[in-house]
This record gives C-alpha cells, structure tokens and sequence, in this order.
C-alpha cells in the first residue's frame, strides 16, 4: 500500500503532546487510514469505479467532568494544532457533566486479532475489475432467463489505531470486504430478482461466484410470481431475512436507545422476552468475522458477551457514558454512527439451532419462505413495530415444499411476536446488514402479518 | 485550491483520455448537541480531499485521496480504474455538451454560524431544554445546532472552471414524553443560511411547542379506526411523501437500473418518459428547483459543473421529465443534463440526486390552515415524520406520522397518536383534490440516503397543505 503506519501513529501523538501542553487532563485519538476499491456494477456492466486514499483522525479532548472531540482527515501539522486548540477551548467553555465517566485508565487488555489479508499488497483495480466480471458471468450462466447481473464490491485495506495520553495504545491491520449480487430474470410471467449481500477478510475467498450462481438459481425460481393475501402466515426467514429482525433487535439493546427511550426492552433485563431457543451474543474475537477489532472507539478492549440467553435479556450494550449512566460498566460498544458515538452491539452472532433451514420448512403447512426484506424501519421503537416489504424472493411453502413464488408484500408487525416462539437453522451465513457482519441462522417463526400488496 | 485543479488538468494530458474531471470537496461543519441538560455533542468535523475522473477507451474510472501532494500519482490511479472499467463495460461513456462557465459563486448570509461565539449557541440550547424539561413527564429533551461550510473547486477538460462555496445552518428540538406508554415530538429545520436563520426558528417557541404536543400525545390523544379518510398533510409530511415517492422514483440512474444492488428500480421505467404518464391528478406539479437561494437543496452549478435549472418532473398530473447527469442525460435523449450531479463527501462519485423538490402552490387554493380545513366535514390533519418505508420500485409505501389530529366540521378536534397511511404511489397522487397557497418549504438534514458506499445529502422539500381521498389509515 501507499502509505505507511508511522505517519498516522506520528499525527495522532502530535495531537496529544499538544493537548497536553496546552493543560486539559487528557486526550485520545482514534484514527485509521485505508486503501479502497469501490466498484459498483449493473445491467451486468461496470458503471462506477474508484480508489481512494482516505485516513481520519478523531481527537477527543477531557477536561474535568467533560470532553469534546474534532475530526480530521489530514496529518498535517500546523491543521492538528489548530484542531487540537479549537477542541482545548471549547472543553474549557463546557460545563461539568457529573455522569461523565472522566479519562479511562485502567491497562486494557485489547485482544491481538489477525484482520488483515497480507497476500493483497498488490492488489489492482484489475483484480477487482475480474473478480467482478466472474460474477457476472457466472449469474447469465445459470440461465438464458438472466438478463441483468448488478451489485458491489468493496474492498478496504489499512490500519487503525487508539492511543491516548494515558499510555494505551494499540495498532490493528485490517482488511474488509463486502459485496452484493443482485440478479434479475425475466421471461413471458415478468421479472424477478434476487439478491445477496455477503463479505470476507481474504480477498481470493470472497465467493462471489458461488454466491452469483446461487441467486440466478433463486432469481429464475422466484419467475411466475402470484399474488396472495396479504394476511398473517407461518414462515421461514432465511439467511438474509433474519437479519433485519436482528439488526433491529440490536438497536433495542442499545443502552443509548434505553436512556432514549426509544427501545421496547426497557427494564427488561432478566426477562423472558423472546424464544427459549434465541440467544445472542457480541463476538468481535472471531477474525472470520467482519464486526471483529480489538477495542471501541472509547479505547476499552472488546469483549465477548450474552446479550440475551435463551430467550431471557441478559445485558446491554454499553460504551463508557450510557454505563456511567446507568451505574454499570461498559462493555466496549462505543461506536461512532450517525455523527453521534453510540453503544450498539456490533458483532452479534446468533446461535445456531438443531435443524436444517430445510427441515425447518418442511415443518410448514401452509406459509411463505422470505428471502429478504428491502426497507425495514420501526413503525414504534417503543413498542418494537416495524414495517418493511418483501424484496428479491418471496416463496410460497405447501406441505412443507416450495411449491412458487409470490408478488411482493408489506409487513406491519411486533419483532417480539415475531421472535416469541422462533425455531433457529443449524446454519449460519456472515450476513453483512448496513456494512456490519452479523452472524445469522434461518429462523421459522409461527406468523409474521402483512398489512398490503404489491403488484411485483 | 485552483494550483492542485490546474495540476491535475496539467496532468491528465499525459494520458491518452476523452475526457477529465477534478474536484476538491472541502468541508467544516459543527455540531452541538444538548440531551437532558448534559453537552452530549460538541464536535468539529472537517474533511477535505481531490477527486479525479477521466474516461479512457470509453469507459471512466476515478480515484480520490486526502492528499495533494501526489497528483501525478492519483491520475495515474484514475487512469488504471478507468481501464479496469474497460473489462466490463455497457457502452462507450457519452456525455451531453454543455456550455462552458467559469465562475465563483457564495451562498448569502447575514450571520456566519461559525463566527458566533460557541457560548451563545450553548446557552440558546440549554435554554431550549430547560423549557422542555419543565414537566416531569418529559424525559428526553434533546436540542441541536448544525453548521456546515462547504468549498467546492471543480474543473474539467472542456474549460469549465467553478468555485462555490456553501453555508448550511439547522436546529433542531425533541421532546420525548414517558406515561403509559412513550410519545416523541421533534422540530427541526435546515436552511442554506446562517446564524440569522436559528433566531428565526426560535427555539423558545418550538421547544414549548415539541414538549406540549409531546404530553398531548400520552395525555390525551386516541389512536385511530382502520380506514379509509380524507388525509391533510402538513408541509413536511408533504416533504417526506413527495421524497420518498416522487424523488427517488424519478432518479434517471435509479430508473435505468444503476441503484439495483442497493436501493432498487423505478415504477417509472425511462420507456414511460414521453408517454404522458398519469402520475397524479391535474393538480400535481412537482418542481425541482435547486437555483432558489436560502433553500437547504440550493446550488448554482452541480458536481458536473452544469448550471441548475428549475424544471417540472410532473406537470398538470403527467410524468415529464427525470432529475439527470450528463451520461444518464444523453443516454436518453434529452440535449443538456439538468445539473442534479452531486456527491456528498470527496470520496464519493457524484451521482443523480434530488435537491430543492416541491408541490407547487395552487394560486387559487385556500390562503390559510383555517381556510384550507374549513370546508372538511370529517378527516385527519397529520403532522411530523415518525417513520417511513417504500418498495423497491417506489410504489407500496407506509409512512407514520407522530402527531395528527382529527378534522371534524371544519376544525381540528381530537389529537390521535400513531397514524400510519399506506397507498401506492400514482392512486394516491391521483387522489390530491386540493392544495394551498402558501409554499411552507423545509430542509431535511443529512437524511436522503442513497448510493454505494453511502451517500447522505441535504435536500428540501415542502408546499403547500395537500388534500388526499380515500387514503388507507390505521394506528401503527
């Protein structure tokens, strides 16, 4: 690559040495710096192509019972001091927070996780440009019926570091990838698409010809698509499906969402709130994982933890404030998201059940299989309502087979209804929902509701 | 910043290219935030980088980097996307001729935000929040104060040679209410103006506001029958509906299938455009207007260098025209792009985007709220987005609002809580019976996601109040 690790590192000391002379208590510097192919593809065609160069250093100045923090993308000097004053003076305008949990001290133990790909050093836009074209191929191999391959691949490979005035410090290499493939078949009944979103550390692992091969299956199959009732059906979520209700899970478990008021698990610690056979835990350790790293941006190492056991709430996901808040300890979540640092639960794994995904269907009667859901959003965060629409696959189960597929639908429905009596597939994939890995089995649940149709 | 222009410019002759693009994207912004009398948010973000383009053998590749000292460096990299590109491409890139400007242009203000001293915006929001927290029933107050400056340089190799440069300032209250169950209420407005601006929001006003309709929600208001109603909506509900099933539907990129892997297709396929497709009743006229100062989706030239322009995406009911660039502009036959090519960060390539998209006023619809329910015997006036969601196609959606109120005989009555309607697209645009006279226009913040990776970008929307039949509702 083409820059090197002690450029970043000598920034982000610059900026602490001048905090620290200019007399605030402390300061710490998250910051990365990255090479990134970007190619996005449609109509089985390349159509926007980039490299960039990035870094981004995020000072955080404390001072007292308070702390603010600028962010830069340059490892200029004289831009650092001028950042670093500005973030001195406001610190001192501000005042106390008595829930601020001050300077974190105390030695982490930050886990030393091998992230990175070393075997794409010299890895090309050629390279991304045929490993792209093998998908594309792939997908119209399937069938004469393919008729448009799209989709993305998104390569990051850098470093990221924390260090602070305290001496805690650490430097992790980190390779990522995510890619989509979404295919679109076509004959006399109309069109149909089906989609998937997948991604791995190694780039010559990252299977998306395997994954092209599988959607143009899907895609063909999803053809002569019906229109059903929207009402209440039993149904399996596959892979990618599942992921939706845990993604939203995840933001009720976030303590911020708690102190927000915006959760439908408030004071629901200890509860049994969902299937005896859901457990989820954060674990950012497993370096297949694309959610792993060694620490939050609050610099407190990561750990492995249950976020709910066998049904039962069993924590939060905490960073150092929402923890300080609520009288706890944090649990290495803190993570920037929306401009905002959040407490999320970035690397949620859900345990896997006993059956197949297949053996799961054949328990239905009468239901749908749902490949994936397209725009999902809380109706109420309070109460856990969401509402989104099937997308690139919607399968209708007779007699425990697929016997079609059906035109798209809304759903309007409660996550914990949906989740309270769920049976989980002995698979699992990495889905990769808003860019974060999740680790996701198919999930049967006894009725999701659908509130209107579609005619695609 | 016009030295590293002319060096990329100089650079790319280099190479053997049809055609190149630079641009340098140079943003501050500030952002302050106020929870529960606690500073939760007092940060300064500043992002500043060059973007190449080239097209090469017909197709185009663009590299991008925090550092200008390299420039022969990023074009060599923009050169060998771009051949990569080669491998796989749909056509040769055509781009539509467009007139050559060189020009400097700055968004008006009175009061530079960022000159005003931090403590004054500090006090301003503690205020805010103290008036909110006033009833212990409010449990979340949350008040916020938004400054954004952005510098964009951009060149090519036809001549074009622009400096504009951009000021945003928005403020923002919600006041959460906790009984038996939970209600939130928010205010927030943007505007492409400065400090000027959040005196006029008046953040004393909307605060005591966003907290009252906050306690009415958990204190008095009804949920709502499933149903079929006479829906008002209020000019950011308007907004939001007009975004969600206007704008993204109309995308010329979206429509010919390049947002497939992310955000879906179009309803609106481009064999439609020129097809006087009835998209609404003969009172719908959707204009995108970037060229209206003060507006948040205001620009003078777009990230293509092609100048804004107003135009009518649906005129009198009929699907006219699509938001384009230069490439999606000529692929489908029109003469010039529009100008609606913009990016949001320097890392990213400009792409087909909404800006200033309104329901243009009705000259001879009611002057007022008062005049505009008067003649309503039953219905419901809904008010603040609460939640959204759309098809893939733009056509089945579901929005929530977070306040509505029921309209009987002429006059609000009872406030209802959780409202949620649900239509497809050209049904309920055909249902708009009548619209008011005032243009209420609004500035959503970063809200307006689109693209791969993620672009966020600031629009506006708004109109007048609109009137739609027959609209399915329920409590959500």
């Amino acid at each position: 690559m083409e820059f090197e690790t002690e450029k970043i590192i000598e920034a982000a000391q610059c900026a602490i040495n001048r905090a620290k002379t200019a007399g605030v208590d402390g300061v710490y510097v998250n910051g990365n710096l990255n090479k990134v192919y970007s190619t996005r593809f449609a109509n089985s065609a390349i159509h926007q192509n980039f490299t960039n160069i990035g870094n981004n250093l995020m000072i955080t100045v404390v001072n007292g019972l308070k702390n603010t923090n600028v962010t830069i993308n340059t490892l200029d000097e004289a831009e650092i001091a001028r950042s670093v004053d500005y973030a001195v003076k406001v610190v001192k305008l501000l005042p106390d927070d008595p829930t601020f949990p001050g300077l974190l001290t105390d030695k982490q133990d930050y886990k030393k996780l091998n992230l990175n790909d070393p075997k794409i050093k010299n890895l090309t836009a050629d390279d991304v440009a045929d490993k792209i074209v093998a998908g594309i191929n792939t997908g119209h191999e399937y069938s004469k019926k393919v008729q448009t391959v799209s989709g993305n691949l998104n390569f990051a490979d850098g470093v990221s570091i924390f260090i602070s005035s305290e001496g805690l410090d650490n430097v992790t290499a980190d390779t990522s990838m995510t890619s989509t493939i979404n295919i679109m078949s076509e004959d006399d009944s109309g069109e149909s698409r089906s989609n998937s979103d997948f991604g791995h550390r190694k780039f010559d692992q990252l299977p998306i010809e395997t994954e092209a091969a599988a959607v143009a299956e899907r895609s063909v199959n999803g053809l002569n698509a019906i229109m059903i009732d929207p009402k209440a059906y039993p149904a399996v979520l596959d892979f990618q499906a599942a992921a939706t209700p845990a993604i939203f899970t995840g933001f009720a478990l976030s303590a911020q969402s708690i102190l927000d008021h915006q959760s439908y698990l408030i004071d629901r610690v200890g509860e049994q709130v969902f299937s005896e056979n859901m457990s989820i835990v954060n674990d950012p350790h497993d370096p297949h994982f694309l959610s792993s790293k060694p620490m939050d941006i609050d610099g407190v190492a990561s750990q492995k933890y249950t976020l709910v056991n066998k049904g039962v709430i069993e924590s939060y996901a905490h960073n150092r404030l929402t923890a300080s808040r609520m009288g706890t300890y944090s649990n290495g979540c803190s993570m920037q998201m929306w401009g905002e640092t959040f407490s999320f639960p970035y690397a949620m794994k859900m345990k896997p059940g006993n059956k197949t995904r297949e053996q799961l269907i054949s328990e239905i009667d009468k239901g749908l299989l749902i490949t994936n859901f397209h725009y999902s959003n809380f109706v109420d965060p309070t109460r856990g309502v969401l509402t989104g629409m099937t997308k690139d696959g919607l399968f209708i189960i007779e007699n425990g087979e697929i016997v079609g597929s059906a035109r798209n639908m809304r759903y309007t429905d409660g996550i914990i209804d949906m989740l309270s009596n769920a049976e989980f597939s002995k698979e699992v994939i990495q889905a990769v929902p808003w860019s974060m890995g999740m680790e996701v089995p198919a999930i049967k649940i006894d009725s999701i509701n659908f509130s209107s149709g579609t005619t695609h | 910043m016009e030295e590293f222009l002319d060096k990329v410019m100089n650079e790319v002759e280099k190479y053997d290219v049809s055609f190149a693009e630079a641009r340098i994207y140079d943003l501050t912004d500030e952002n302050i935030l106020v929870r529960n009398g606690q500073i939760d948010r007092a940060t300064k973000n500043s992002d500043r980088g060059l973007n190449v383009s080239v097209i090469k053998d017909g197709a185009r590749g663009f590299a991008m980097s925090y550092n200008f000292d390299n420039i022969p460096q990023l074009v060599e990299n923009a050169v060998k996307v771009a051949k990569a590109s080669v491998k796989k491409k749909r056509k040769d890139v055509e781009l539509t001729d467009e007139p050559v400007i060189v020009d400097t242009y700055k968004t008006d203000f009175k009061i530079d935000t960022f000159e005003v001293p931090f403590e004054e915006k500090l006090e301003l929001l503690l205020l805010s929040d103290s008036i909110m927290r006033e009833n212990p029933q409010i449990k979340v107050a949350q008040s916020i104060i938004d400054t954004r400056r952005v510098k964009l340089h951009f060149s090519n190799t036809e001549g074009t040679r622009i400096n504009q440069e951009q000021l945003y300032t928005g403020a923002s209250v919600d006041a959460t209410a906790v009984g038996t169950e939970i209600q939130k209420r928010s205010h927030h407005d943007y505007q492409m103006r400065g400090f000027e601006f959040v005196k006029e929001f008046n953040f004393e006003i909307e605060s005591k506001k966003a907290a009252d309709e906050a306690l009415s929600l958990i204190n008095e208001a009804k949920n709502l029958e499933k149903g079929k109603t006479t829906l008002v909506l209020d000019p950011y509900m308007l907004g939001l509906t007009i975004h969600e099933s206007t704008g993204h539907p109309t995308e010329l990129d979206r429509a010919m299938g390049f947002e497939a892997d992310f955000a879906g297709t179009s309803f609106l396929t481009p064999d439609l455009l020129g097809k006087d497709y009835r998209y609404g009743s003969d009172l719908v006229n959707l204009v995108c207007d970037p060229t209206i100062p003060d507006h948040l989706g205001h620009y003078k030239y777009d990230d293509e260098g092609v100048a804004a322009k107003r135009f009518n995406i649906v005129e009198d009911g009929i699907f006219k025209n699509y938001m384009n660039d230069r490439e999606t502009a000529r692929d489908n036959g029109y003469e010039h792009s529009f100008g609606n090519s913009r990016m949001s960060l320097y890392d990213r390539i400009p792409i087909v985007r909404m800006s200033h998209l309104y329901l243009e006023p009705d000259a001879t619809g009611p002057k007022n709220f008062e005049e505009f329910i008067a003649d309503i015997p039953d219905g419901i006036y809904a008010k603040g987005w609460k939640s959204h969601s759309i098809d893939d196609k733009r056509m089945n959606f579901q929005f929530s609002t977070e306040i509505a109120w029921k309209i009987e005989n002429g006059e609000l009555s009872t406030p209802i809580k959780n409202l949620t309607y649900n239509d497809a697209t050209p049904r309920f645009w055909g249902s708009l019976d009548m619209i008011g006279r005032e243009n209420h226009i609004l500035g959503l913040g970063p809200t307006c996601g689109k693209g791969v990776p993620m672009q966020a970008i600031w629009i506006s929307h708004g109109g007048g109040w609109a009137r739609f039949n027959d609209v399915n509702v329920f409590s959500g």
